[in-house]
Formats: C-alpha cells, structure tokens, sequence
C-alpha cells in the first residue's frame, strides 16, 4: 500500500488511537478466543483449546431446559420496563432539578438522590425486605393509610418484575440525572433567551429546548442499555429473589447461576453470554442504522 | 462503497484471526514455560529430598533440613489478623517452619464460595494447582480426580500417619475413606464430620410455653398445640398479634433458623442431603427421600399451618438472617434447627431478659420415634497435587496439628499461643485447616458435664476448658454472651439432645454417600431447583398438595429415574 | 418579569421543592439505616430493631474500624487505584474520542477503528480467558491488573465522542488556519472548554473503580492487596458453614459483628459521597459559548 498524502496527514489521529488500540487488543481481543468454549464440552484439565468440540450442542442443552423460554421473556421484559422507565424518570428529575433556583438546595439534592448508587444490593436487599414488607413495612403502612390493600412486593410474583424496576430506578436514577444535567447545561443558553422573549413559558421551553436538547444522550444511553437487554442485572436479581417469584423474576444470569453452570458447565455458561452478546450485537446495530435513518444521528 | 466495505471486512477478520493466534499460541506457551519451570526446581530440589527420603528413616513429624516450600490456597473464612500477620506470616507458620522446616506458602486466598470455584477452575485450566488443597465439596474432588491431578498418597499417609491423625481421621469408621479410593486408588484424606452434629433439633422458648402452661414438647400433637397458641395466645405479652408460632425460612431445609428438615424427619420424611437423602425401601433398593409419600404428609400439615397465619406469611423472601432477626425480637418461638441454633440466639436476652431458648428432642406423628437424619458424605478431602515435591510433608503437617490440639503436646502454654479463640481473633483459624475430632462436641459435653459437677478441671485438655469456662460464666455468673454455647454444652444443652440420639440408635444416615454420579453431577441442580419451588409453593397454598404427585412423575423424568439407577449400581457396588 | 410569577408558578415551585426533597430523603434513607447501625448496640441489630435512629448508641463499631489496618490497607489500596485508573481513563478517552469524533471524510479508518471498539463492548472471552492474559502479562497481584483491562471505557468515549461533535466547528479550523496540528487543536482548544465532559467522565471512573470489588478478589492473590470493596465483600457475606465437615464450636462460634459492618460499609463510601459535591461546579452552565462569539 502506498501511503497517500491523505493518509498521513491524519497519521497523528491514528497515533492518538494507537494505545487504546493496544490496550483493547490485549486485554479484549486476544482473551476473545476463549469463545470457542461456548462450542466445548469444557473441562478445566484440558485447557481452552483441547477441550471437546460439541458444536451447537451447549445452545441446544439450554434451549432444552422448559425454563428457559420463560426465563429469557422475563430478562427482556425487565429490562425493557427499565430502560424506559429508565429514561423517564432520570429526566424528569433533571428537569424539575434544572427549575431549582437556589444552587444550594440543587446540589444538595443531586448528592443525596445518587446515594442509593453506592450500597450494594447485598445491603440494600436486606433493608428492602423490611421496608417492602406487606406487615410490617414501611411503604405498605403508607398504601393502607390510603384503604388499599397491602402489596406483597417482593414475594408476588404479579408485583416482582415492577418491584425490580421501580427499586433499580432508585438506586439508580440519581446517578442518571447527573449525566442529564450535564447534557443540560451544554445547551446553548441564548436559546432560552430568545424563547423568554418570545413569550414562551418554562413548559414550553422545556419541551422545545431542553428535550431536544438532551436527546442525543437520551438515544445513546437508550441504545447502549439495548445492547445489554439480556443482562437484566444479576446483583439485583440475585440479593431480591425468592422461589416464590422465579416464574416472573428468574433472569437469563440468576438462571444459569442457579443450575450451576457457571462453575460446573462453564460451556453452557460460555454459550449463554455469547447468546447474550450476540443479541446484543444486532440490537445495537440495528438501532444505529434506525437512529441514522430515521434521526439522522450518528451515535459512534 | 462496496469496496470499502469490504475492506474494512477483511481489516476485521484478520484482526480477529490474529486475536484468536495470539491466544492460542499465549495457551500453549503457558504450558511450556510452566512445565519448564516445574522441571528446573523439581531437578534441583530433588536432589535434596531424595538423598534425604532414601537416608532418613521415616518420621511422622520429622523436620525437613533445608526447609521446603509447601503451597497451599484458601477459603478464606472471615480469619483476622492483628499488627503485619498475614496468611504466610503468623505464629503457626512460623511454628511449622521452626519444628518443621515446612515454609507454607498461600497461593491465593478466595474470599467467598464463588470466587474461590472461579479461582480453582483457573488453576485447573492453567495446570497451576497447589502442592495441596482441601477440596470444599465431594463434586470438587470428583473434578480433580477425573481431571487427573491428584496423587495417590495411600503409600505417604501408611508411612507417614501417626496414630492420632489416623485415630481422627477414621472416628467416623472407615465409610469415609471407601470414598476417597479411585480405582483402588486412595486420591485423598476424608475429613468426616460428626454424625451427631449434623441433625435437626427442636428449638423452643420454655419462658413462652411455661406463661402459657403449655407441656414441653413429646409429640407432635404437642408441637401443633405449641405453633398455635405461640401464634394467637400474644406470648410476648404486647396485646399485638405479632406473634408466630414456627420458623421457616425461604430454603425451607437448609441453614440454621427456619430449617424444616427436622419438621420432616417428624413425618419420616427425608427431604434434602446435599445430593439427596436416600433410604432403603422394602425391596431393598435405595430411593431418594424428597419424592416418598410421607413427605406429602408434612407438606400439608404446613399449608395448614401456612393458612392458619401460624407461618409467616413473608417466609418465602426470608433468609436466616431475618429469621434470626425474628428470634431474637421475640416475634417467633419455635424453630428446628442445627445444634448450634443457639448461637445465634445469644441477643434475644438483651431484649427479652426472660427468654430460654431450649432444645427438645425430635418428636413424631405415630408410635414410631422420629428420627433425626444425617448423613456421613464427605465435602473436605485433603488432596495433594501430583506434581508435589514433598507429599509427605502434607501428611506430616497434619500429624503436627493434632499432635499440637489434641495430642500430649497440648499443654495450656501451647493451646495459648496456638490455638487460642480470644476477643475475636481465632489463632487456631490461621491453620490451613481446622481439622476437628468427629466426636469433639460430644466429648466436650461430658467433660463439661462432669467438671459441673465435681469442679475438677485439673486434667481437661486446653480447649474444653475454654468452652468449659464459658458455659460457666452464664451458668453461674449470668454472662449472656455465653448464653448460646450453654445451651449448646450446659445442662439440657442440645450435646444432650445429640447424645440421646446416638444412645436410642435414633439417627438415620443417608444411605448414599459416594462421589456425586455423572448424572447428578449435570442435573442434581435443576431436581433441587424443582423441589424447592414446588414445597414452596404447596406450603403457601398456591398450588394444591396434588402438586407434589405432579412433581414427582416430573423429578422422575427430568432426571430423578436416570440417578436413581446410578445410585443403586453404586450401591450394589458397595456390598 | 415579576408579573409573570403567576400563582400557578408559584405552586409548581412550592410542589417541585417539596417532591425533591421527599425524593432525597427517601433516597437517603438507607445510608440512615447503616449509619443507625453502626452506631448501636449489637443485640439490637441482631432483632432487627434498628431503623433511622440508632439504639444502646456508641461508638465501639467506629474505634475497631480505625484500629482495623486490613481496612485501612485496603483503602490505600483503593486510592491508589482511583488516581491512577482514573487518570488512565481521562487520557485515553480523550485521546480515542477525538480522532473517532471526525467524520469520515476527513479520517478514513476512523470507521474501523469505531468497529473495533464497539466489538469490545459487546463481545467477551469470559473470566477464565481474560485471567489467563492478564496472568501471562505479570499483573496477577499488582495495581494494573485492576486498571488496564478496564481502561478503556467504551460508554465514556461514546459520551465524549458526541460531545466534540457538537462543539462549534469553527473553534478547530480557527486553529488550523493558525497552522495548528490535531494534537495542538486537541489539548489547546478542545480539553480547555470540555470541562462538562471530562467531569462527568471523572465521575463515572471514580466511582466504577471506588465500588469495583469483583476484578480485587480475582485478581489479586494476596488479601494484602485486596481494595477496600473487595474487602468489605469478605467481611460482609455470611460464611456457608453447610458444607463444612467439622462443627466443632469453637469453629462456628463466632458471630459477625453487624455494627462493625456497617461501620465499615459507612467510613467505605464516605469518601466518594463528597466527589459529587466537589465537582459540581464544572458542570455549570454555559461555558461553552462565550468564546465563539464573532
């Protein structure tokens, strides 16, 4: 290959790229050939590469158990509920946040709203038991001061997968707002003049300005939370679980963690994240060519 | 546009490739570089040792000159340190390095279960195992067996044993060591538990069942009455309904507070060993437990007591701890549980001074006495990696420990600064294993039992005299923190329980207690995954108790029938 | 403008105060309950009695934890941690989202380089393969281990990537016409004026590395190097005694002390509660423009 002119006029982007280059190389690509054990009848005593090809045979094995239909619904139907209710809740919050005059209380607010983020769900699955408790917690006091009746959040298998979401939102959702408002801010403060002049009210400017403001982070993040549709979120699944919802609330991860597969059958553990990324993979590919398409934005 | 593409392509899949080459290439080089290291110290170092075995006789606890290196990994469990001590760097390895010349040196240290399964497989995979391990469970040692790592140390353990190890090792009888021979093979040395310690007991607050004139309970008609007016009768004495009557917690049969086993074994049901509960039926041949008709019996006695609110109704999200919370705030008065439930316990005195936890014997539904079960299946097995330079030098790091506790050297000076369990810090923990006597807890109760009486302790090994003066200091000095290991040693402590079942002939052992077959190795954990759903879900009316008929014809077909068969070729093998 | 300060403003004002501050306190009330925890009596909390306030107060929990020194070793190890990989990840984002942030027009392989990346995040080799290369590169047991498989942050580059996109153009050609370089228009007339980005970037690599605690326990063989989350995970899950042969008292009988976990978990995430406060002002308004006027 000759080097063209052009090629090396932009030689110092490519140098700027090179150590992250390097970095993925070594530290993702070359360990990604540890995917063929997703194709194995893995046994630690024969290594990666001399353990016995099965093919399809570790997917067919999953596909196999009844569960797994039920259990790969209910990791799609979470997480979608979580990446909408996701988006919503986050802005709406920055929004109101971005409506607080005094700097003091705005802050104060954004600090204690992203604690929840810093407890691991270990902790806060022991403290949600009490506080979700149909007798004796502190949420359903509340819900039968208002004459409804008491909601089994955790243990109804109804409730459970809103149960995730809603208390993922508030674990969560004060981390988000703070990529909102960042977003927020970079939106060109003359717009909002130019508006007040024209005599449009906080709402209108909200919905004119600020929205469409966000709305490139807002398609990034959706579609970055696309790609890991099938995650579902392990940690929280894990510590919030009982037998009495997996019907509802068994992800795709609690799934195969529970049958053991992920010390014993690594295979099939293998098989299932590469199942995982591969849906992944379109999810995210598809919805770039959408959003190219159709908004005209290019996320990467 | 296309060629672009499909350069770019091509870019990919040869950046792939070369990923894939890379790693390949990494894999097998880390093969080579290993195998060439290990030949280098094995060359050199065995030249010391051989000229050393060949000249030296063959001393149990012979120390090594030049010292040598043993490696080791750990599950690390909650051991603390004080001031620059460090898994490699604390008083027993320096004991073991001075009297022994045995440097001991930690690998790694996994924290929990899971990243101590996570690290081994690595090790396995990258053909970097230890000089010894002790395996966590029977499915772990299958794995290094068939994996072929593991040395045959029936020779080393024959010469090397002293009387006091093999004496420990085999208090449990020989069943232990028929599980750790392969082919005739011994590939490990079984570390067996206490028969006794492992069954159920019946937990009770007497302070509850004296206000409410209630019997101590003898049948189970006596526990129903017990769970019912523990439930309506406002035990706790705050005119609240807040009270119930039996613990469960959302294992059902496993853990400590809450654990139904025993509720079971009332029944004559045997619902859960680690890989199954199995008993002879009338022909003969072994059957597992959790699909038997006298489970149907118990699981409706629950749903009963589920729907009459005698059970909490939140059980199913609760795990022990909550259930312990419960206890302890004096919401719930009963439980079966392990020996050692009281331990737990210790703080229901500081909210409720009154309180008296005591352990009852298991009761039973008809003229036939209930029967605790347990089981004699192995989990520890100390293995020695084949490529170990020095396996005997395992044996006789073993042969020091019981020497040091339990043997002749266990003078009070030695307990102290070895084996001492003071303010926290647990010396004897800094050990690669704890290795117990089996009948440690039994022999501590008599011995306990009779220093009451007589105040001689003169004679009392080291470490009964600790648990001796705890029991105590709450007996007869009111130290609540002693509360639990009183009723657990102390008069009408849960050691006395156990020590009726062994004189009645009451424990009922598992009759399987062979490595995990290949079936329930693939799906032992989809059948354990079924049950626990379906008990839950009978207990908590969701689904009728017709439900269990219905499990069973699934346990059956998903796997049951096949490991059944296996179960009973094993058996047959065994006679 | 005061008469623009309707009634209706007026309530909505009022209103959103009053559902913030809920929204904070409800959120806060966890950190409240460790925090009541680590403050009481270990009897009460072994009832589960204790909620917002604590009960049989002191601070016993405290004074074990500061004369702890695997904790405090495991928070050094922490720090350390953070100031290195979030430097890491600071340069290395920048120095990929810039290039990556042309179009393809001006930068050809900028599409590739963009695959490349993106495959990254979507496709893994899994924890065995992964541990083997970091392995064969000698980093069992140091700090890189916890930084450089990490170190490139996909979902930061994005975020950083978009927002050189949609800075004004004319700040780079201005540069360019000045004979400047990318490197030049890159840390001279980019970094400067992407504080909102960076401090958002910081953040979320502050506290990816506070709260990572799984890579600590894999990787680092010696307890010694453990960082602090990963310590804390050894102290705060419960020990599995079924699977244990030997129930011998003396073994089992020591109970965790709840008050001093949660003591831990506090004095754990103290720290990285006050980074968000301190980098507020960055995220400030309109710092952007002003320099492009005209």
């Amino acid at each position: 290959m000759i080097l063209k002119q052009k090629h090396l006029k932009t030689l110092p982007l490519d140098l700027m790229i090179l150590p992250g280059l390097i970095v993925i190389f070594i530290f993702h690509y070359i360990p990604m050939g540890g995917i063929v054990i997703a194709f194995e009848k893995f046994l630690p005593s024969r290594g990666i590469f001399n353990s016995e090809w099965i093919g399809l045979d570790n997917f067919r094995y999953m596909a196999s158990l009844p569960a797994t239909f039920q259990v790969i619904w209910n990791t799609v139907f979470i997480s979608l509920l979580k990446i909408i209710v996701g988006r919503i809740v986050p802005i709406t919050i920055a929004l109101l946040l971005n409506e607080v005059g005094s700097s003091f209380i705005k802050r104060g607010v954004q600090t204690m709203i992203y604690l929840p983020h810093f407890l691991s769900w270990v902790i806060l699955g022991g403290i949600l038991v009490d506080i979700l408790s149909p007798s004796t917690g502190f949420v359903n006091q509340i819900i039968g001061g208002l004459g409804l009746q008491e909601i089994f959040f955790l243990g109804d298998k109804n409730w459970f997968p809103y149960t995730l979401v809603l208390t993922n939102i508030w674990k969560e959702a004060g981390f988000a707002t703070i990529v909102y408002l960042a977003a927020i801010t970079s939106i060109d403060v003359s717009q909002y003049e130019s508006a007040t002049i024209d005599g449009a009210g906080r709402i209108k400017q909200a919905w004119h300005i600020t929205l469409p403001g966000m709305l490139p982070i807002i398609i990034l993040t959706s579609v970055l939370s696309l790609g890991s549709i099938l995650e579902g979120g392990f940690d929280q699944v894990f510590n919030l679980y009982s037998p009495m919802v997996y019907s509802s609330g068994d992800i795709l991860g609690t799934f195969v963690y529970r049958l053991g597969l992920v010390d014993f059958q690594f295979g099939v553990a293998t098989a299932v994240g590469l199942f995982q990324s591969g849906v992944s993979f379109i999810l995210i590919s598809l919805s770039y060519f959408l959003a190219y398409k159709l908004a005209n934005y290019r996320i990467f | 546009m296309r060629n672009n593409k499909f350069k770019f392509l091509s870019y990919l899949l040869v950046f792939v490739l070369i990923s894939i080459l890379f790693t390949a290439c990494g894999d097998t080089g880390s093969k080579e570089t290993e195998s060439t290291t290990g030949a280098v110290t094995t060359g050199q170092s065995s030249v010391a040792t051989t000229t050393g075995v060949e000249e030296k006789k063959i001393d149990p606890l012979g120390k090594y000159e030049p010292g040598i290196e043993l490696t080791f990994v750990r599950n690390n469990d909650s051991v603390q340190f004080s001031g620059n001590d460090s898994f490699d760097n604390n008083v027993w390895t320096q004991t073991l390095e001075k009297d022994l010349g045995i440097k001991l040196k930690h690998l790694w240290v996994a924290a929990t279960t899971d990243v101590w399964a996570q690290k081994l497989n690595i090790a396995i995979t990258t053909n970097d195992i230890p000089d010894f391990i002790v395996t966590t469970s029977a499915i772990e040692f299958k794995r290094l067996t068939d994996a072929g790592l593991l040395a045959d140390v029936t020779e080393v353990y024959n010469n090397y044993k002293l009387p006091l190890l093999h004496e420990i090792l085999s208090a449990a009888g020989d069943i232990p060591f028929k599980s750790a021979i392969i082919d005739g093979k011994m590939m490990g040395l079984p570390i067996s538990g206490s028969v006794s310690d492992k069954c159920p007991v019946l937990w009770a607050r007497k302070d509850w069942l004296t206000k409410l004139n209630l019997p101590e309970p003898k049948t189970i008609d006596d526990v129903l009455a017990i769970s019912k007016a523990f439930t309506e009768k406002d035990p706790d004495g705050n005119n609240k309904n807040d009270t119930y009557g039996l613990a469960v917690n959302k294992d059902l049969y496993q853990k400590v507070g809450g654990n139904l086993s025993g509720f079971f074994n009332c029944f004559h049901a045997y619902v859960y060993e680690e890989y199954g509960y199995w008993l002879k039926d009338s022909t003969g041949k072994l059957v597992c437990g959790a699909v038997q008709p006298q489970v149907k019996a118990a699981l409706q006695k629950l749903q009963e007591l589920y729907a009459a609110g005698q059970i909490d109704r939140e059980f199913g999200v609760k795990d022990e701890t909550k259930i312990h919370e419960m206890m302890n705030a004096g919401t719930i008065g009963m439980t079966f549980g392990p020996m050692y439930t009281s331990l737990r316990l210790n703080d229901s005195l500081k909210i409720d001074p009154n309180a008296d936890w005591r352990p009852y014997p298991l009761v039973s539904i008809d003229n036939e006495k209930g029967m605790p079960q347990s089981s004699v299946a192995v989990n520890n097995y100390i293995v020695v990696s084949k490529n170990a330079k020095n396996p005997e030098a395992v044996i006789k790091l073993f042969n020091y420990w019981c020497e040091t506790r339990f043997g002749e050297s266990c003078t009070p000076e030695v307990f102290e600064k070895l084996c001492r369990n003071k303010d926290g810090v647990q010396i004897f923990k800094y050990f690669p294993y704890v290795l117990g006597r089996p009948d440690q807890n039994l022999v501590t109760h008599r011995e306990i039992m009779k220093a009451l009486e007589t105040k001689d302790i003169s004679k009392m090994n080291p470490g009964i005299m600790d648990s001796y003066k705890k029991v105590d200091s709450y007996l007869n000095n009111g130290d609540v923190t002693n509360y639990g290991i009183a009723r657990v040693f102390g008069p009408g402590g849960s050691q006395s329980v156990l020590q009726g079942y062994v004189d009645r002939g009451l424990i009922k052992i598992s009759e399987f207690y062979g490595n995990p077959t290949p079936t329930i190795a693939e799906k032992w954990s989809t059948l354990k995954d079924m049950q626990l759903q379906t008990f839950t879900r009978i207990i908590m009316g969701d689904a009728p108790i017709s439900e269990f008929d219905k499990f069973v014809s699934d346990w059956e077909k998903t796997g049951g029938e096949q490991i059944t068969k296996e179960v009973n070729e094993w058996y047959a093998a065994q006679k | 403008m005061k008469k623009n300060e309707t009634v209706s403003r007026k309530i909505f004002v009022v209103c959103n105060y009053v559902f913030l501050l809920s929204l904070a306190f409800i959120c806060l009330c966890p950190i409240i309950n460790v925090l009541a925890i680590s403050f009481s009596d270990q009897a009460y909390v072994s009832a589960g009695l204790v909620k917002l306030l604590p009960k049989g107060f002191n601070t016993k929990s405290y004074e074990f934890v500061i004369s702890n020194a695997e904790y405090l070793r495991s928070m050094l190890v922490t720090i350390k941690r953070v100031v290195l990989g979030v430097s890491t990840n600071l340069i290395l984002t920048t120095l990929i989202a810039y290039p990556l942030s042309k179009e393809v027009r001006e930068f050809k392989r900028r599409t590739f380089y963009a695959w490349m990346f993106m495959i990254t995040m979507i496709f893994s080799g899994g924890l065995i393969p992964t541990y083997m290369v970091v392995n064969q590169f000698g980093l069992i047991d140091k700090i890189w281990a916890l930084i450089l498989p990490g170190a490139v942050p996909i979902f930061s580059v994005v975020l950083m990537l978009n927002f050189f996109r949609g800075l004004p153009k004319e700040l780079e050609d201005a540069a360019f016409i000045d004979g400047a370089g990318y490197i030049i228009a890159l840390f001279r007339i980019y970094v400067p004026i992407s504080a909102p980005s960076i401090a958002t970037i910081a953040l979320f690599a502050t506290v990816n590395h506070w709260n990572a605690w799984f890579d600590g326990l894999i990787y680092m063989n010696k307890p010694q190097n453990y960082p602090l989350q990963s310590y804390l995970q050894t102290v705060i899950i419960e020990r599995n005694l079924e699977m244990m042969s030997s129930l011998e008292i003396a073994n089992i009988e020591e109970i965790s002390d709840r008050t001093q976990k949660a003591a831990q978990i506090f004095i754990g995430t103290l720290p990285i509660l006050l980074v968000y406060p301190f980098m507020q002002r960055y995220f400030t308004k309109g710092i952007v423009l002003g320099s492009v006027k005209g």
